[in-house]
């Protein structure tokens, strides 16, 4: 009970015999006589909400009461609206299990659970579970299609709303989510529009991101306008030294930076910076720092800096070795890593492996490698000496065009780069046919691919050369060298 | 625990924590170690003089090789970005390996800068780069031996040489240079298989000059190129080429 003795919230068995949330206290001893009421208390309804966020916050890290007025649905019949965010938490099936169970253990009645993508289409599945132990969950993208059969009682709508839209003959979501959002707004204002965005399943309820406080914040004044990037780094990399060590003081490693410049009209400009991964190392943070500011176009001059860890994780800590040969702490190793990806690209940390390919150039590749180990991948070998020495075979990313110059003999010559190389002695060719299985393979200049003859070649020099000549086109290639 | 027990209780790991003689790097090819009696210096930088095609790689191959085998991390920065993966795969699974392609050769060196810091390495190669300047040079040796690291250099071009105290050293302040030169004697092509007609080149010799602070000393090596996999008999396929070419013998042609 409520304000002016109406009936704020009735419990099932009031439910049962016809009692519902709203209806007049008058109406409601008709109903029942021997109603109990009890005054509404908003203390104690807070409080009560306050044990189940708790309880619900073993289950996920993002939980949002919605509030004593809540949701008309869930008022109506006495109930209470927890939005939580199921994203990243593994399975979806065993986390509503979870918060059913959770939620059901406090004694307030059977809970029920939905998962969708939006809240309204979760508060909708709420209903939808065959039983509290089985939720149901909407498909990612398939909320709109789910809520076209529900009333459009299930949204929060004012009484006339709601009478104008019944008078309309548009009972469900799915007929309400079928008119176009310019009439709606035209014929119900904005209060229409919304409950059509909603129809659609476009609800931007639901928890909010926690704001950490205490996540360390640097700025710095730069004493007058700077247009030149110069001075913006001189400035750049002090105050990410002290971000650093705020981060380190507080064993913590950024996943995120958000990167201010406060211009000289007032306005500011906002940048996150991402490293590859979390780190506190200031110099792999000034790399990345310093690409944005590259890159961005300022209208102003700045006129201060802000830098504040926008994400941050807990720094990974490992235990040295005293007695291992060479320790290296990971995440100093994963942050120079970091530094040359983000100067030479994500590709320039790597590591090599055999794959299955006739052709030279497709007998391996490099894989681009983010795991910073400092151990062994496989046992550590004894040291002994190496049984054979094998030349290695270093081939050209794109292979160079060469004339060539032949004798009676056969292979005479020929010019890569400004100089001519004199072959000395010869084999081949030997027959590849790339990708011979696909006739549609387009050959190394966009014609397509036919066999090509590989020669092997050793100069005066004693270089020993790959030469390929393309059959379809004659043209001859330099593919690489033994080194 | 008495320290005679601590000893019989961890002897190979407390001989790895003192070492009885500063811990150079080795070839692990016997000759070319014994060339250069206390093997490749940590703390210094080494420079390879070889030229394209010379077996340079082959040489920082297998120094790699050896190095991961004493449990050392390495790392490689290739400048040219033309190494080919099939070629330094097997040492990926020997140990911590990483291989740096930047996207400029003349990058190498800041990538070298990083890699070194670290102090995770035993071992930095630096392939195919452009001579450092002087600076940079002094930087990176302060580097390498502040992380007690081995850093071998091989420039893209012949490095410079200059008469220093009486022994030859490079422009860049090497400790050790190493230089390698192929036989340039024709060792031919050999049949890939028996019985088969398909020729392959031989095995062929790198002559390696080591100049160490003393009289320069010479080894040899003897370097094969492997067998790629496609002309590796299998077991469960029968070899149909050798009918076809059974006979044929590579063709060779003299110097003009």
């Amino acid at each position: 009970m409520r304000g002016k003795a109406r009936v704020a919230a009735a419990s099932r068995e009031a439910q049962a015999r016809g009692i519902t949330a709203g209806m007049a206290i008058a109406e409601s001893r008709a109903l029942a006589a021997d109603l109990a009421l009890l005054p509404w208390d908003d203390e104690r309804v807070a409080r009560a909400a306050l044990e189940v966020t708790t309880a619900l916050l073993a289950a996920s890290p993002r939980v949002a009461w919605d509030g004593t007025h809540g949701h008309a649905d869930a008022r109506r019949h006495g109930e209470g609206v927890w939005w939580m965010d199921a994203a990243g938490l593994g399975s979806e099936v065993k986390l509503a299990q979870k918060l059913v169970a959770v939620a059901g253990a406090l004694g307030f009645g059977p809970p029920r659970a939905g998962i969708a993508d939006s809240a309204v289409a979760a508060y909708a599945a709420s209903y939808g579970g065959r039983t509290a132990a089985r939720p149901r969950i909407v498909p990612p993208g398939a909320d709109a299609r789910y809520l076209a059969p529900f009333p459009v009682t299930l949204l929060d709508l004012d009484d006339d709303l709601a009478e104008t839209l019944r008078s309309l003959g548009l009972t469900t979501l799915g007929q309400l989510a079928a008119l176009e959002a310019d009439e709606v707004e035209a014929r119900f204002g904005p209060e229409g529009l919304a409950a059509h965005r909603l129809a659609r399943g476009l609800d931007t309820r639901g928890p909010t991101t926690p704001r950490d406080e205490a996540l360390p914040v640097v700025e710095v004044e730069l004493g007058g306008p700077v247009a030149t990037a110069e001075p913006l780094l001189f400035a750049l990399k002090g105050a990410l030294a002290s971000l650093s060590e705020a981060l380190r003081t507080r064993g913590l490693a950024a996943r995120e930076i958000t990167l201010s410049l406060q211009l000289d009209d007032g306005t500011t400009a906002v940048r996150a910076v991402r490293p590859a991964r979390p780190t506190s190392y200031s110099d792999a943070l000034f790399d990345h720092c310093r690409l944005a500011l590259e890159g961005w176009r300022l209208p102003e001059p700045a006129t201060a800096l802000r830098l504040a860890a926008a994400v941050t994780v807990p720094a990974s800590g490992e235990q040295g070795d005293l007695l291992a040969p060479r320790w290296a702490d990971p995440a100093a190793l994963a942050a120079a890593f970091d530094r040359i990806r983000g100067s030479e690209g994500a590709d320039a940390v790597t590591v090599p492996e055999v794959r299955e390919g006739h052709l030279p150039e497709d007998g391996g590749a490099w894989v681009a490698d983010t795991d910073a180990r400092t151990h062994a991948r496989a046992d550590a070998r004894m040291h002994r000496p190496i049984e054979s020495v094998s030349a290695a075979l270093r081939i050209l990313s794109a292979p160079t065009p060469v004339r060539v110059r032949l004798g009676r003999s056969g292979l005479a010559a020929f010019k890569h780069g400004d100089s001519w190389h004199d072959v000395a002695e010869w084999c081949g060719p030997e027959r590849l046919v790339p990708r011979w299985w696909r006739h549609d393979t387009p050959g190394p200049a966009g014609e397509p691919g036919g066999p090509r003859d590989y020669y092997t070649a050793r100069t005066a020099d004693g270089t020993l050369w790959l030469l390929r000549r393309d059959v379809p086109s004659r043209e001859w290639l330099v593919e690489g060298w033994w080194d | 625990m008495a320290l005679p027990n601590l000893q019989l209780a961890f002897p190979e790991r407390l001989r790895r924590l003192v070492p009885a003689t500063p811990r150079a790097l080795a070839f692990g090819i016997p000759a070319l170690d014994a060339a250069l009696s206390q093997g490749v210096p940590r703390g210094q930088i080494t420079a390879l003089d070889a030229p394209l095609g010379s077996g340079g790689t082959t040489l920082l191959l297998a120094l790699a090789e050896a190095t991961l085998r004493a449990d050392e991390g390495v790392a490689l920065v290739d400048a040219e970005r033309s190494l080919a993966p099939q070629a330094a795969a097997h040492l990926a699974a020997l140990g911590p390996f990483w291989v740096v392609r930047p996207k400029a050769n003349e990058n190498a060196w800041w990538c070298a800068d990083v890699l070194l810091r670290t102090g995770a390495f035993g071992l930095v190669i630096v392939d195919r780069v452009p001579a450092p300047a002087r600076r940079v040079a002094v930087r990176l040796q302060r580097l390498a031996h502040d992380r007690d690291c081995a850093l071998i250099v091989r420039v893209a071009q012949t490095a410079r040489r200059q008469d220093c105290g009486g022994y030859q050293t490079s422009a860049y302040g090497a400790a050790v240079v190493l230089t390698v030169e192929p036989s340039r004697r024709g060792s031919g092509f050999v049949p890939a298989l028996p019985g088969w007609g398909g020729a392959w080149p031989a095995a062929r010799t790198l002559h390696v000059t080591t100049l160490k602070g003393g009289a320069p000393r010479a080894a040899e090596v003897v370097v094969g190129v492997p067998l790629p996999d496609r002309l590796r008999p299998h077991w469960a396929v029968r070899d149909r080429r050798a009918p076809e070419r059974a006979g044929r013998r590579p063709q060779r042609k003299s110097r003009r």
